[in-house]
């Protein structure tokens, strides 16, 4: 089996006030290439920390975790982002696109981060991925004029364009009306069917129960892990 | 409303740090704008303690195009007083100094010779006795005579009646030699009268109608009053007619000389009238980098506030209710600023007036407080920085989005139009503080070139001092020659002195200027040229330690009876010979008059500025005599020493009451501080500029920071997305530097064509200045760039410092 993510022993402590909260306790975990991974669990159980913390988005306070084979534990902050641009795609529940950008712009984004790409590369990346999410025809829209949905679309366009190791989705229908957010969960899983792997963080039963596998937290650990595959098939 | 204010005290006292903040810069700003308004008021534009103020009107020549006061010939004078129909009243008056001596104690006064209607004009009320009648002045003096005094009566000011008859209540009647002649004293004049400008002894005198049209003769100022109806511009005007008249019927005296009408303040003010508009200017950009400042951080805490504006809107508040309530905030604040500002101006007004007392050769009756009048102002500056920096932000607050902002109210992202917002203001700040401090800058280089200039010579331990010899017992020039020489003497034998003289004038001491007619030189102009003529001892070069550099300095050889001799400036001869060597040449001044003799150049010294060390007056050329063979009745003595030269100021007065106890000596001054007296008015605009500088670079480098961090807080979470996305710190960096580019390259081009105008306005004017200009806008760019770089970086560094996922969550 191909892991792209392992993580060993994690523990994540805050420190509010002096008093320290222990977020994530003792979470071993692997991810291998082609899941469709859901986090669920209830709210303040640790599950976007988690995700955080798969995201290099913040620092473990214990343990190793391994991306692609690689020690990410120890990495400064601009080595952290260098991997989180390569390697990650990010969906977000409100979407964080930058208002200022069209919506090329804002899929362009994490390619302008990157030295390794010429411009007719990332031009033709951009508007493959735009292509995907069916949202070519409005690349010159602001988020602004964008509906929830489409918004969400952008942003998971944005996540592809760098042709990432893994798509980290934190609530990504949370912001959308069922409509929308039944359109979402369906781009996953077109995508999730080409091969992406994919990490999704919800408290939406019927989103966690439509992925492959299925983790739930409580009180900061592992409490079931269960394959949902053969029960999708 | 009290349950407004109470709550608007309350919400000022929770946030202590922020109340403080802006009260400092308020009282900062505030106290800067009431000083210096304070000033401005008093110096141009105060209501002076005089009937008919708004009427009176200074009458000055213009030769040359330098505005020359007390130049009108009394001819001229005449000539313009038969004919004119603009004016109730047009009379003359004469500036000198006077001296008062009971036969055995002498003082010398500045003093006026003055027509009793023009005194009667600046409104004096005596304090005892009478002002003056026709009948005082026995006889018209006419233009060729020697002294122009046909009275016996004098008025002096309290001051003299306080110093020199100690109060006494006899005084009236009592008599008392002026300049040698015995007067009656006639009046005590109220406490601070000293006009036209800073007199204390007046004696009444009248010119003659039909004055001759020869050269030489009196110069006087004129007072007039203008007719109800007719302005100052059409009765310049008429005047300028008179003056075109003049000129064509004698076109060597009267040729590029014209008058100036102007009010009694701008008659004073002079040329300072330009530091007056300068300083307005500096002013109203202090006030806008405080405004925007303080604007700035209640727009700030406004948007803060907005959740608890929309549920007060949503509980049914009326928004004029709402504006009010947060304009009590800035009302409490600015008031609280504005009472600290008042006590610093006060406080200001205290230690600088010393200063004010050099402003446009001193008016000595402005009072430099705090009165109703300035309180008044300080009022309405305090109200309108409170309007200002808080109804804007109070509006703004209170026209927010009801339903969004209770729904998410606390998104971190910053709205275009706060975005908008903080650009400008951004750019506001960068042109103001950048124009401010080009002018600043160039301002105390130019200011400092003034204090520090060269004018020839080392002006260190020399002590000057004027004295006036009376007509009756030195009336020809041998006699006051003589005197000099003894004076000259027996200073030398004091121990202390190394050297002493005496001439008409030192430089930078302006003194006349001559119409010089060059012998077999055609004149290519219609007028004559015109030189500074100064009378001088033998040992004048020598003791400027200025060398005669061709020919030779005068000796004992040049007597009354050998060959009148002169020596020019290395300007004069370079102008007139630039080829040849002018010695030997023959020059002489009062070229209309039969009797003007020519003098023989017999030395080429030094150049000397002679006048103001910037501007076209540095270059001015001078011609010397020697005292031998003319002397004036007011002359310098100066002395020079190894010591504090203050420390022989008792030997040098009394060294002169030991020659000649009614000659008194009187404005004793060392010479550096003759020196920088001249650009007294100057000094306090280089420090008053020392002061505006480093406030707009506070103000400026505070409101940036302020602003910056504002904005990129509020980006907080968008530059979590961006790093998410993989952004390193260099990127973001880079992102808001090439975002701020815009705004600094559009404040700075501004603030530097700004600064360029008001550089390249005052050069020359006031002083030699464009040539720092360079220099200077380099030094502000960079200084303004790098606090620019700065304010942008450290806000942008400590959100940094959060982890993405913080970010990403920042609210």
């Amino acid at each position: 089996m191909n892991s792209i993510i392992e993580l060993k022993n994690i523990d994540k402590t805050f420190l509010t006030d002096e008093v320290e909260t222990l977020a994530l306790s003792s979470i071993e975990l692997t991810i291998n290439k082609g899941e469709f991974v859901s986090i669920t669990g209830p709210s303040g159980c640790g599950k976007s920390t988690l995700l955080s913390l798969l995201g290099l988005l913040d620092t473990t306070s214990q343990g190793q975790f391994v991306l692609n084979g690689n020690d990410v534990s120890n990495l400064t902050k601009n080595e952290r982002a260098k991997i989180r641009n390569k390697e990650i795609g990010f969906i977000f529940q409100s979407f964080n696109l930058i208002s200022d950008l069209d919506v090329y712009e804002n899929v362009e984004l994490p390619l302008t981060y990157r030295n390794d790409l010429t411009a007719d590369e990332i031009k033709t990346r951009v508007n493959d991925s735009l292509a995907k999410v069916d949202m070519g025809h409005r690349n010159k829209h602001f988020p602004s004029q964008l509906s929830g949905g489409q918004q969400q679309r952008v942003a998971i366009a944005r996540a592809l364009a760098g042709s990432p190791s893994i798509l980290l989705a934190d609530e990504p229908t949370g912001n959308l009306d069922s409509k929308n957010a039944q359109m979402v969960m369906d781009l996953l899983h077109d995508l999730h069917k080409e091969g992406a792997t994919i990490c999704m963080v919800t408290h939406d039963q019927h989103c966690a129960d439509s992925a492959s596998r299925r983790i739930s937290l409580f009180d900061g650990r592992v409490v079931e892990d269960t394959n949902l595959s053969n029960q999708a098939a | 409303m009290f349950r407004d204010i109470k709550y608007a005290w309350r919400l000022l006292l929770k946030t202590p740090s922020f109340t403080g903040i802006t009260i400092v810069v308020l009282a900062i700003g505030l106290g800067l704008s009431i000083y210096m308004f304070s000033i401005i008021n008093m110096l141009a534009y105060k209501q002076l303690d005089i009937p008919h103020y708004e009427r009176l009107v200074m009458i000055d020549a213009v030769v040359d195009g330098m505005e020359n006061q007390g130049n009108v010939y009394a001819h001229d004078y005449d000539y313009m007083k038969q004919r004119q129909q603009s004016f109730e009243e047009f009379s003359a008056y004469i500036r000198t100094s006077l001296s008062l001596s009971n036969g055995k104690e002498a003082q010398r006064y500045d003093g006026a010779y003055i027509e009793p209607t023009a005194f009667s004009l600046f409104g004096g009320k005596t304090h005892l006795g009478r002002t003056f009648i026709d009948s005082d002045v026995k006889k018209a003096f006419i233009d060729t005579e020697r002294s122009p005094v046909h009275s016996e009566v004098v008025i002096i000011s309290y001051q003299v009646w306080q110093e020199y008859y100690n109060k006494s209540p006899e005084v009236i009647g009592k008599t008392v030699q002026v300049n040698g002649k015995v007067h009656t004293v006639i009046g005590v004049m109220n406490e601070g009268f000293a006009y036209p400008r800073k007199e204390s002894v007046w004696i009444p005198i009248k010119v003659a109608a039909n004055q001759n049209s020869g050269q030489g003769g009196w110069h006087v100022s004129i007072a007039a009053l203008l007719k109800p109806g007719i302005s100052l511009a059409m009765a310049q005007q008429e005047l300028m007619t008179y003056s075109k008249e003049l000129t064509e019927k004698y076109p060597e005296s009267n040729t590029n000389v014209t008058v100036h009408s102007r009010t009694l303040v701008q008659m004073v003010m002079d040329n300072s009238m330009m530091i007056v508009y300068l300083l307005t200017g500096a002013t109203i950009f202090i006030m806008a980098l405080v405004i925007t400042n303080v604007g700035n951080l209640m727009l700030a805490r406004a948007m803060e506030r907005s959740k608890e504006v929309a549920i007060r809107s949503a509980l049914g508040a009326p928004r004029s209710r709402i504006i009010r309530q947060m304009l009590f905030e800035t009302l409490i604040i600015c008031f609280i600023g504005g009472f600290f500002g008042i006590i610093l101006a006060g406080w200001g007004l205290d230690i600088s007036r010393p200063l004010f007392e050099t402003f446009g050769g001193g008016g000595s009756w402005w009072t430099f407080t705090l009165d109703a009048e300035e309180l008044g102002i300080a009022g309405f500056i305090i109200f309108f920085t409170a309007l200002l920096t808080g109804l804007f932000p109070a509006i703004k607050a209170s026209n927010t989005d009801i339903n969004s902002t209770l729904r998410d109210g606390t998104r971190g992202a910053q709205s275009k139009s706060s975005a908008k917002l903080s650009k400008v203001l951004v750019s506001a700040e960068i042109f103001l503080s950048c124009a401010l401090l080009i002018l600043a800058g160039v301002m105390i280089f130019g200011v400092n070139d003034a204090i520090n200039a060269d004018y020839g010579f080392k002006p260190k331990g020399m002590l000057t001092a004027r004295f006036g010899l009376n007509t009756d017992d030195y009336k020809m020039t041998v006699e006051r020659n003589l005197y000099q020489q003894r004076l000259i003497q027996a200073l030398i034998r004091e121990p202390g002195i190394e050297n002493a003289t005496t001439a008409s004038a030192f430089p930078g001491r302006s003194s006349g200027r001559e119409s010089i007619k060059i012998e077999d030189m055609a004149n290519q102009d219609k007028q004559y040229p015109r030189s500074y003529f100064m009378t001088i001892s033998k040992n004048y070069f020598e003791f400027l330690g200025v060398p005669v550099l061709e020919g030779r300095a005068f000796n004992d050889s040049d007597t009354i009876d050998s060959l009148p001799v002169v020596i020019v400036s290395t300007s004069f001869a370079k102008k007139f010979w630039p080829n040849t060597s002018s010695i030997g040449k023959r020059i002489k001044t009062e070229p209309n008059n039969p009797d003007s003799e020519w003098r023989t150049i017999v030395g080429v010294s030094k150049h000397l500025i002679h006048s103001q060390p910037f501007g076209d007056e540095q270059f001015r050329s001078a011609i010397y005599v020697p005292n031998s063979q003319l002397a004036y009745q007011y002359q310098y003595v100066a002395i020079k020493t190894a010591l504090n030269p203050y420390q022989l100021q008792k030997t040098l007065v009394d060294t002169a009451a030991k020659v000649d106890s009614s000659i008194p000596l009187y404005h004793v001054f060392s010479l550096s501080d003759r020196l920088e007296r001249r650009v007294g008015a100057m000094v306090f605009v280089g420090k008053i500029f020392i002061v505006f500088g480093a406030l707009a670079l506070i103000l400026a480098a505070a409101g940036i920071y302020g602003i910056m961090s504002r904005s990129v807080t509020q980006r907080t979470q968008e530059f979590g997305v961006r790093r998410a996305l993989g952004a390193i710190d260099r990127d973001i960096y880079q992102l808001l530097l090439k975002q701020g580019l815009t705004m600094l390259v559009s404040g700075i081009s501004v603030g530097a064509a700004l600064g360029y105008f008001a550089v390249n306005m005052l050069s020359g004017v006031l002083l030699t200045l464009s040539g720092y200009y360079l220099m200077v806008t380099t030094t502000v760019l960079l200084t303004i760039s790098l606090t620019f770089i700065a304010a942008t970086l450290i806000p942008a560094f400590r959100v940094l410092k959060l982890e993405p996922n913080s970010a990403l969550r920042y609210e």
